[in-house]
């Protein structure tokens, strides 16, 4: 069995560079194994060699994701390396999202498989069941780093699993977690025979398992109602890409990364003078002569001068929704609602196109 | 549809795409209370308790074209 070269990949948190102070930190190189990396190499024993660890500051890689995408991609062909292990990444959300980018990017390098491990609930596998890579795999792990131990232990079973040739089953099967990924397979009855066997298991309210899991977008619980509107704190916000006058934060019309917050304070209307509009999903040339049919800040102040509510929040927030990666607008949206919370907001009315 | 079907639990409809708080057909006073009732509207929803996904109409004329 010929032995798997293979790159670790780490924030700069657990590749001991340093805390939040450092997560600005770009891609830097490490030769063989450090920290979690030691506790792999011996759980990996003879079979694959961790010959090098990369790691990026959790900032730095979500405002430079390509850039550090690129750095690393130079790692793992320098180096030669056939298997990559990114994480784990537990329940942090910048870091899952990290190892499952760079797992994909990787993943049309020849002969390399990567394999990466975080929380069910991590954010960051949004990437991972979007892009369906065939050598992509991701192990579950703890929410925190207690689980460290634990989720070593699989990802070293995995990674010898795959050093040794040995086919990998469906998640079923195996401790990775489902990526929507259909394959044939031989089955010993029909079509029709399996169909009627699950609904008569169902009927019996017994156990089976469905050959077509429906894709289900994620449940978001539901808000409570707001019990005295009167003195509630009211935000308004929009998908339609309304904008200060000239882009100066420039976003873009589609494919969009950004959110921003703009003062509405002491203003009554919206005017085509202040503010613009960049969508390129509908015809903007009605919203951008005006803006209220976006951002609805006259009628809201009318609304707010009857008392319907006690207060319109001083700052609007706005994206461009267009084309937008389903991760990265639910990164948006967290960021989004965290900067509400922070500001006492009550309730949102949110305007989409 | 399109909001509840992906996750959105209380739903107000608007008007068109280009304009979903407004009618460009309708003179500015006229647009501006059609959107007065279409915030209102909103504010109904955001006090409204939930047991699933719900549409809320507003009180407006919904202008075809």
């Amino acid at each position: 069995m010929s032995q798997l070269r293979v790159m670790h990949f780490m924030n700069q948190f657990f590749a001991g560079i340093g805390g939040e102070d450092k997560a600005d930190n770009p891609v830097g190189v490490i030769d063989g194994p450090v920290g979690a990396g030691k506790r792999l190499q011996e759980l990996l024993g003879k079979s694959a060699e961790v010959v090098v660890t990369a790691h990026c500051g959790d900032d730095y890689f979500a405002g430079h994701a390509d850039q550090a995408i690129e750095s690393i991609r130079k790692v793992a062909q320098d180096y030669n390396v056939s298997l990559i292990v990114a994480g784990p990444a537990f329940s942090s959300g910048r870091y899952g999202f990290s190892c499952a980018q760079i797992c994909h990017a990787m993943s049309d390098l020849q002969g390399v498989v990567c394999i990466t491990a975080m929380h069910p609930e991590n954010p960051g596998l949004e990437t991972y069941r979007q892009h369906k890579d065939e050598n992509v795999y991701a192990i579950p792990a703890a929410k925190s780093a207690a689980g460290m131990g634990e989720a070593l232990a699989k990802v070293a079973r995995f990674a010898l699993k795959i050093a040794s040739h040995a086919e990998i089953g469906p998640s079923a099967q195996e401790d990775y977690i489902p990526r929507g990924i259909r394959k044939e397979a031989w089955a010993t009855k029909d079509g029709a025979e399996r169909a009627v066997d699950m609904l008569l298991a169902k009927i019996a309210g017994e156990p089976f398992t469905t050959e077509i899991p429906l894709e289900s977008a994620e449940t978001v619980p539901f808000a409570p109602a707001i019990a005295g509107l009167a003195k509630a704190r009211i935000a308004l916000a929009t998908s339609s890409g309304v904008i200060v006058k000239g882009n100066p934060d420039n976003f873009k019309a589609h494919k969009n990364v950004q959110w921003k917050k703009y003062s509405i304070e002491n203003k009554d209307t919206m005017t085509k003078a202040d503010w613009d509009v960049l969508h390129s999903g509908f015809n903007n040339v009605f919203m951008k002569e005006n803006p209220n049919f976006g951002i609805p800040l006259d009628a809201s102040r009318d609304l707010e001068r009857e008392g319907l509510f006690a207060n319109l929040h001083p700052y609007f927030y706005t994206t461009s929704g267009c084309n937008a990666s389903v991760p990265v607008m639910k990164r948006l949206g967290q960021e989004i609602v965290a900067d509400m919370k922070a500001e006492k907001v009550d309730g949102v009315i949110m305007v989409s196109t | 549809m399109v909001a509840i079907q992906l996750g959105a639990s209380r739903v107000v409809t608007g008007t068109k795409i280009p304009n979903p708080c407004g009618d460009v057909n309708l003179p500015p006073a006229d647009d501006r209370e059609l959107r007065r009732e279409i915030v209102k509207c909103a504010l109904e929803a955001l006090q409204t308790n939930l047991n699933s996904a719900r549409t809320f109409i507003p009180k407006i004329n919904f202008t075809s074209g």
